[in-house]
């Protein structure tokens, strides 16, 4: 078995990578759909990784990893993208975590010697990596070189721009 | 090289069609502040780049506008899907039409085609950071612009993310500035 994943683990494996506080995350965990109220980012310092100043579970959703940069405008609130089924709740969390990737990466261009920041990246890129290969195998290829299956299927509908399925 | 990711930096998925905001979000793509500008510009820039950290930090931010014109081209797309030609003309996109079609090109609001000279590259660090600190400014404002008019949760919700990544990339440049400037360039 190439991925080590059972489907169970899929949405628990963050807790033990960034050490969250596991009561705080049952509230907005990728199992539950309570996603219909308006982000509260004065919430945020309740966060048990407001500590790290990086916010693992709203962070994307902010469009900053680095809350205490976070900047609001006028009183529009980021709100919490919805996922019904697994393959959407799933690709969410691609989403979440390429976004954190790459988020931490421009910090780290700059502050390549910030340890703490490094090691949440490490820990971010391995979930994301056994994520994304799972992903692939149960539903659809979103890298070209994963496409090694039975039959060629990287043209497939849908593309990124035709909505709808992207959660 | 570049690799493509078949997938969004952030969800798009507008039902409902407006014209207008359309017309309106198209400059995020062609437009003066807009991404397509950003990528080409930080790309441009990022061989004058003197060190390590320059070079990682523009070469990454490039790649990340690259995908957020994806990111407007396909708000614009879906804004104007299954639209009459009545339709387009009443918001008035027929001149739109006349050239591209329902097609995507790069312009302003206005249907003025980009240009590069939205941007520069001067080969010296400093200068370049300066720019690209200000453009990062104009970006955010012109994000804010579009917020205002947008009505719908679909649109303004990927607006609010884009708004904000150009707030994470000033404080990025800032951050190189600053080294830069101690370091002596």
């Amino acid at each position: 078995m190439l991925f080590e994943l059972n489907d169970k683990d899929v949405y628990d494996i963050d807790l033990d990578y960034f050490n969250l506080n596991k009561n705080d995350i049952k509230n907005y965990n990728f199992i539950n759909n309570n996603y219909d109220n308006m982000y509260d980012y004065n919430k945020l310092s309740s966060y048990e990784n407001k500590k790290n100043n990086i916010d693992v579970e709203n962070g994307y959703y902010l469009g900053n990893m680095f809350v205490d940069s976070y900047n609001p405008y006028k009183n529009y609130k980021p709100k919490r993208v919805n996922a019904y089924s697994e393959q959407q709740k799933m690709l969410l969390r691609i989403y979440e975590l390429d976004f954190m990737l790459n988020d931490l990466n421009l910090y780290l261009d700059v502050n390549p010697k910030d340890n703490r920041v490094f090691e949440m990246f490490k820990k971010c890129s391995k979930e994301l990596d056994m994520l994304k290969k799972k992903y692939y195998e149960k539903y659809q290829v979103l890298e070209l070189c994963y496409d090694t299956k039975n039959r060629y299927t990287w043209l497939d509908n849908p593309w990124p721009w035709d909505g709808g399925y992207y959660v | 090289m570049f690799k493509y990711d078949k997938k969004l930096p952030y969800p798009v998925d507008i039902k409902k069609k407006d014209l207008k905001m359309a017309k309106y979000i198209l400059t995020q793509f062609g437009g003066s502040n807009g991404e397509l500008g950003a990528a080409l510009r930080y790309f441009s820039q990022k061989f004058s780049m003197p060190t390590e950290e320059g070079k990682a930090l523009l070469n990454d931010i490039a790649t990340e506008e690259l995908g957020h014109n994806e990111m407007i081209c396909t708000m614009v797309n879906q804004l104007v899907s299954g639209a009459s030609l009545k339709e387009l003309e009443n918001a008035g996109l027929a001149s739109q039409y006349t050239e591209h079609g329902y097609g995507i090109y790069p312009t302003d609001s206005n249907g003025v085609p980009f240009t590069v000279s939205y941007f520069a590259s001067v080969g010296d660090p400093i200068a370049n950071l300066v720019e690209d600190m200000a453009a990062e400014q104009k970006a955010k404002v012109t994000y804010e612009h579009l917020i205002d008019l947008a009505s719908d949760e679909d649109v303004i919700q990927p607006l609010l993310f884009l708004r904000q990544r150009e707030i994470v990339h000033f404080n990025r440049f800032k951050e190189l500035y600053e080294k830069y400037l101690s370091q002596g360039y």
